[in-house]
């Protein structure tokens, strides 16, 4: 039966991570594209926003998502009464807490790689006739890839760690908001050491194996950068 | 024609230009670092948003900020060839070609075309951080060529190359210019590579543009604050009368002397083809003497009047010398003038050697 409840935990976090990935890298792209471009004096009051998952004990976003996704407020008497939704304790609910706990991880890749990136080279891609859209995709994206993948996979690892937000506003349900992390504590709580062990063992192996391959692709972007910076395109 | 009609204003930076270019040819743009010449070309080419008035190119209207139209640079057809080259690292040198053909809209010079012009056949497949500052150049004006632009705007395109990269590389714009009779807009802070390049000259200082006219008409009469003792010189066109290979020398001669019979020679190789030579004499260069020597090893002797002289410094001075209504500009110590007595209106003797007619070959 446990054993069941781990696989389908299991299940539900890749499930949680991988939703979660994909939505951030279309939400994070622009915002990290807007932040490196603007001159706003926003800019620093919207970076310390996107930053607060970083500081902030997980607990407390979710408790405030948990009052949001309430009945009995606003936001969530409105989702009910328009959509029919109701996101407390349910899997779109612990999606959208993960989104936001996760964000800063792509956000801030992306925007370190595109300041490094500068204008330069879109100028004069631009000078060849190639539009903005043109330029992401063919000029931008191609020496950005390994930012990309970064952001990627620190977003899904950080997601499969999660546990404070979860709990809070997912509570415990087997196949719809019951993540690994809290299997792992529920085996813990249940004496079961030899369960918790493959648990705990696992999620620490997979975070050493997805971290080891995004900091070798820092080091080979790394070196691209220095390369392009010390050749001539820190120029002007 | 290329109409501007600009302004711009940041903090402690003015800069205004009200000008016409004709763009017969290769226009100069000369100034020190800070004059506006890159603000001017990054207006042209759409890179400054925030300049303020008109440009027009070709009868269609580029910017014109009263009406909030501005064609975004990618829309004007204008090619730009930055002062850093600009390759995209992550494309090969082919590659970084084909981007540029591939988005251009009447395709009229093929990749192959664009490397024999720019010579880089033996670089197609290497890897752009793998070129010399020279190489990458080319190959930045090769893939400027291959959008096909109806204007080609150059930005101190060899300041990063020496000596001689620099010449090979002018006298390879020269002749793109020829061929393709490609109008292009040349900033430069070197007096040298305007004189060898650019038909129609602007200079600028301080954000506004302070001379225009023909090249030889500007650099004779350039203001003291742009000319060091390598760019002090006096700018000519020479037509090339006859070869003398048994020598190694070229004949040469004025193209309007008033009357009278004028022979230069230069040792410098050039071309059998050639016609004409755009030379330039370094004032330092030349010697004066107030008889005519027959008995000297210098082979060019020309004689004529002081029109002025003037102190360039402590101990220089300038003599501005007029010989069948050519200027030479010849710089002498104020020793030498003490113990010549030159004045105004006195017949004087010009002497040089065949080395002192420079050009670009």
């Amino acid at each position: 039966m446990n054993q069941v409840n781990d696989w389908l935990a299991l299940y539900t976090t890749l499930k949680l991570a991988f939703f979660t990935t994909i939505i951030l890298l279309f939400i994070g792209t622009p915002l990290a594209w807007f932040l490196s471009k603007t001159r706003s004096k926003f800019k620093v009051l919207l970076e310390a926003m996107v930053a607060l998952p970083l500081v902030l004990p997980p607990t407390v976003l979710g408790f405030y998502l948990l009052l949001a996704f309430s009945p009995n407020s606003g936001v969530g008497r409105f989702l009910n009464d328009v959509f029919g939704i109701n996101l407390a304790f349910s899997f779109s609910g612990i999606l959208i807490g993960s989104i936001i706990y996760s964000l800063p991880f792509v956000v801030q890749p992306l925007q370190k790689a595109f300041e490094q990136l500068g204008d330069q080279l879109l100028e004069a891609g631009a000078m060849l006739g190639a539009g903005k859209r043109d330029q992401f995709f063919n000029l931008v994206f191609p020496m950005t890839r390994a930012s990309f993948i970064t952001a990627a996979s620190l977003g899904f690892a950080h997601t499969v760690g999660e546990f404070g937000v979860v709990l809070m506003i997912g509570g415990n349900i087997p196949g719809e908001t019951r993540v690994l992390s809290i299997a792992l504590f529920d085996q813990v709580e249940a004496l079961n050491y030899t369960a918790a062990h493959w648990l705990a063992g696992s999620l620490l192996l997979g975070s050493i194996v997805l971290l080891s391959l995004v900091y070798l692709l820092n080091f080979k972007q790394n070196r691209m950068h220095s390369k392009i910076n010390t050749s001539e395109y820190k120029a002007q | 024609m290329l109409s501007v009609n600009i302004q711009w204003q940041v903090s402690n930076f003015a800069f205004s230009c009200k000008h016409q270019i004709n763009l017969q040819g290769i226009t100069g743009i000369l100034g020190h670092s800070g004059s506006g010449k890159t603000t001017l070309l990054r207006a042209i080419a759409g890179l400054n948003k925030h300049v303020q008035g008109q440009i027009s190119f070709a009868q269609k209207t580029l910017l014109d900020s009263a009406n909030n139209t501005f064609i975004a640079p990618e829309d004007r057809n204008i090619g730009f060839v930055f002062q850093d080259a600009r390759l995209f690292p992550h494309l090969n040198v082919y590659d970084n070609l084909l981007f540029a053909y591939k988005r251009s809209k009447n395709k009229r010079i093929s990749i192959d075309e664009s490397i024999a012009l720019t010579k880089i056949q033996h670089l197609t497949t290497q890897h752009v951080e793998q070129l010399s500052a020279g190489q990458k150049q080319r190959v930045a004006i090769a893939r400027a060529l291959l959008s096909d632009p109806t204007l080609l705007l150059l930005d101190e395109p060899l300041s990063a190359l020496d000596g001689a990269a620099r010449g090979d590389m002018v006298v390879m714009l020269r002749k793109i210019h020829q061929q393709l009779n490609l109008p292009m807009l040349y900033v430069s802070h070197s007096v040298n590579e305007i004189q060898q390049l650019a038909d129609e000259v602007m200079v600028m200082a301080q954000g506004k543009v302070i001379q225009t006219g023909f090249v030889h008409q500007i650099i004779n009469n350039l203001s003291p604050t742009l000319v060091d003792q390598y760019s002090n010189q006096t700018s000519l066109t020479l037509e090339v009368v006859e070869q003398l290979p048994e020598y190694g020398l070229t004949r040469l001669d004025f193209p309007k002397p008033n009357n009278g019979q004028i022979t230069l020679f230069t040792n410098q190789p050039c071309k059998t083809t050639a016609s004409s030579l755009r030379c330039y004499i370094l004032a330092n260069d030349i010697s004066l003497t107030k008889h005519p020597h027959q008995d000297t090893s210098m082979v060019n002797n020309l004689e004529g009047h002081i029109t002025s002289l003037e102190q360039l410094n402590a101990n220089t001075i300038q003599v501005l010398i007029d010989v069948l209504g050519q200027e030479f500009k010849v710089n002498i110590t104020r020793y030498s003038e003490q113990k010549l007595q030159l004045a105004p209106g006195q017949p004087i003797c010009l002497q040089f050697k065949a080395n002192a007619i420079r050009y670009f070959s």
